[in-house]
């Protein structure tokens, strides 16, 4: 147990943004060579229901994960923000998390790969927030998600991220025909305010806590700088 | 708040439909255009009928966009959410039964059966049908067998073309085309999206390696069913004749003649969508009042869904029929008649085009590129299909011109497909097996085959063996084709593994960060 601590501020970035606008960002992050460590699809939630029902809501999401030096991190940022137009409305959002630990070898293939990025720092002022968003995450049963954002949007939340997941668990997984199978799960992201935070949390867990049928559990995260929020 | 469609900033449209229209335009317009220069280059065609076929391009556009739209919303959940809730069903013979009983209710309904059944009045319609519908229930079983059971899905696949081949020693040879036919015919723009998202469904619920590879494959099983059985019936009965009703050219010149062609078409189609959707509705119902499993919202749009299915299909089948279908014999006729040389180049552009205007072709690639979460693409999918498609045409349009025996060309590519099925990565084996019965739905149906009858009939060649085949040919093209791609992939991702690994001495450790530079 050799555990090493290091002062360094590393963040994992994180973009959500339309399918279209995400292999745009893909094709960035290769072209600067940045490292791109996953890519996922998800859904917005819906904001109007008549759309929604009509199916013109809730259009698919292109969720990307990448992990570098603050310094980077907030470069990178400014550029998804002008090159994606996040902000412009419907385009997306991108935002960083404080990492506290990684292993090794991935840190130094990073390093690596983000020392040789030198960009000059943008000149022109952008509008990015620090600190002052925060990122709630319900975990909730399959087909609630829905349920949580007519919790949440009445307490100031303004839209949400849906991650279709499974869950899992060692005690209730059902072990059958030798696969196991799991309980299908939806992540609800949203982002909010560190003043409302509270006050969504509470309203989810009101309505959709684990005393529900959605069985929720709900969590926040600390967010550090968000672009395309405007 | 409303149904207005455009968004909340006023002017802008809304994305999604916007999305949805540049889609379809983008499907369509391709084989439009192509077609529209062929007619004043090489084929002129009377006013009315490119009036007719220009109406046809039109609602071909709408009927697509809401097709897309209504597999998104409706025919994807349900399916999705029947494989979801199959796999936690205890008892082996239940989930067996219930795959048995999807796959006969959804291909009874099937409209492109109907019509089969009628080229081949041999065999009693009815006993055809039924015997179609059993083989795609039976092997839609097997497939889900398969997967519970585990077994390779090349390995099954060999044992089951194998069979097929050895019953297709004893059809008869103007049999066999049709027999082959049938097996991309019955796997319409209603059974294609709903039994894709049962197998993604039945996947997504499980944690093991193999779960993105078994989504896929059920299409490509169940598309053997009607093969074997209506070669089958071909050794029973015998048939002596088996006529064909080629699309006949009807007299337009008015504006007046091109509506009353429509509206003679209409009220058949709907009541044709309306037959295979409402089994769908049924078990909709069914199975909603079993589990419980979607909330108010989804539905209430399920239920919307299935009204843009609707929609979308009967403007879908409609313009096809009626506008796309003469051309397609006009077409076939004119070229024989005139450039016979040019047939087979002719054939092959259109057939690159007019894959992306089958219906359930965006689905599939969706479906696939949300599975394997982007690494293969829905453009990958697009061109891979493309280029199988145009040789398969070009090949069709061969056998018009010399007669190649089908069984040249058939036999070959299944060898070859099979042999690459165990060559490939598992998942592109289950991916292009499927979109085998996939790209041939009804466009190829409606165009393709009245193209080249109508070549056929005008060289003088035999409609039923030269003629006929099209079908099968365009399903058999993309096993290879998207397994090529598995191949290319392959070698592709064995290139990256060996320039990423740089060279690493010492054990991988945690670090912790501190904040604070």
């Amino acid at each position: 147990m050799s555990n090493e601590k290091m002062r360094a501020s590393f963040r994992m970035l994180m973009l959500i943004t339309t399918p279209k606008l995400g292999d745009k960002a893909v094709s960035l992050f290769e072209r600067e060579k940045l490292p791109m460590q996953c890519q996922a699809y998800a859904h917005g939630t819906a904001s109007r229901e008549m759309m929604d029902m009509l199916g013109l809501d809730s259009g698919e999401k292109s969720l990307l994960l990448s992990m570098m030096p603050k310094a980077n991190a907030d470069e990178l940022l400014k550029q998804l923000r002008r090159e994606l137009r996040l902000g412009a409305f419907g385009n997306g959002i991108a935002f960083t998390i404080p990492l506290s630990g990684t292993n090794r070898r991935m840190l130094q293939m990073v390093e690596q790969i983000c020392e040789e990025q030198h960009h000059e720092p943008e000149k022109r002022r952008i509008d990015m927030r620090e600190n002052e968003y925060q990122m709630i995450v319900a975990l909730v049963n399959q087909g609630y998600s829905e349920d949580v954002m007519a919790a949440a949007r009445p307490a100031g939340a303004a839209g949400g991220t849906v991650l279709h997941s499974r869950r899992v668990g060692a005690e209730e997984t059902l072990q059958q025909w030798g696969f196991s199978i799991q309980q299908e799960k939806e992540a609800v992201m949203i982002l909010a305010r560190k003043e409302e935070k509270l006050a969504i949390m509470q309203a989810i867990c009101e309505k959709c806590g684990l005393q529900s049928d959605a069985q929720g559990i709900v969590l926040a995260i600390p967010v550090d700088s968000v672009v395309g929020l405007e | 708040m409303g149904a207005c469609p455009f968004g909340k900033d006023g002017g802008e449209m809304n994305p999604k439909l916007k999305e949805k229209i540049l889609e379809s335009l983008a499907a369509v317009l391709p084989i439009t255009l192509i077609v529209m220069v062929l007619s004043v280059v090489l084929v002129p065609m009377d006013v009315g009928t490119s009036v007719m076929f220009t109406v046809g391009a039109v609602l071909l556009v709408f009927g697509m966009g809401l097709f897309q739209l209504g597999a998104e919303i409706a025919m994807t959940p349900l399916g999705e959410g029947i494989g979801v809730e199959m796999e936690r069903v205890k008892r082996v013979p239940v989930i067996v039964g219930i795959a048995f009983l999807m796959g006969v209710i959804i291909t009874i309904a099937e409209p492109d059966l109907q019509v089969l059944a009628q080229q081949v009045p041999s065999v009693p319609n009815k006993v055809l049908i039924y015997a179609v519908a059993v083989g795609v229930g039976t092997f839609l079983a097997l497939a889900v067998m398969r997967i519970l059971k585990r077994i390779s899905l090349s390995k099954m696949l060999l044992v089951l073309y194998g069979l097929l081949a050895l019953v297709s020693i004893f059809v008869p040879k103007d049999f066999l085309s049709i027999a082959y036919d049938a097996g991309g015919v019955t796997t319409g723009p209603i059974t294609v999206p709903f039994i894709m998202a049962m197998g993604v469904g039945m996947a997504a619920v499980r944690s093991d390696k193999n779960a993105a590879n078994d989504s896929f494959g059920l299409v490509a099983l169940s598309s053997v069913g009607p093969i074997l059985a209506v070669a089958l019936l071909g050794c029973f009965y015998n048939p002596q004749n088996t006529v064909y009703t080629a699309t006949e050219v009807p007299q337009v010149i008015t504006t007046q003649d091109v509506a009353l062609e429509f509206m003679h078409g209409l009220p058949h189609y709907m009541l044709e969508v309306a037959m295979s959707i409402l089994p769908i509705i049924a078990v909709f119902a069914i199975f909603q009042f079993a589990t419980h499993r979607y909330q108010k919202r989804q539905r209430t749009r399920i239920l919307v869904g299935f009204a843009y299915t609707y929609v979308g299909l009967v403007l879908f089948l409609c313009g096809v029929n009626v506008g796309f279908g003469p051309v397609g014999t006009v077409l076939g006729r004119e070229l024989a008649r005139s450039h016979k040389w040019l047939l087979v180049p002719i054939g092959m552009l259109i057939g690159f085009f007019i894959v992306k205007a089958e219906p359930a072709i965006q689905v599939l690639n969706r479906q696939i590129q949300g599975v394997t979460n982007g690494s293969i693409s829905a453009k990958a999918m697009n061109r891979c299909l493309s280029i199988g498609v145009a040789v398969s045409v070009g090949m069709a349009m061969l056998r018009v011109v010399t007669g190649l025996p089908i069984q040249y060309i058939l036999i070959p590519g299944y060898v070859l497909a099979l042999t690459l099925s165990f060559i490939v990565p598992p998942i592109f084996v289950g991916i292009a097996f499927d979109s085998g019965g996939v790209a041939s739905g009804p466009m190829t149906t409606t165009f393709l085959l009245p193209l080249s009858i109508g070549a056929c009939e005008t060289m003088g060649g035999n409609v039923m063996s030269d003629a006929f085949g099209v079908v099968a040919l365009v399903a058999l093209t993309p096993l290879i084709a998207v397994q090529i791609m598995g191949v290319m992939y392959r070698i592709k991702t064995s290139r990256m593994k060996r320039v990423v690994v740089p060279a690493f001495d010492g054990r991988d450790d945690i670090i912790e960060f501190e904040e604070g530079v």
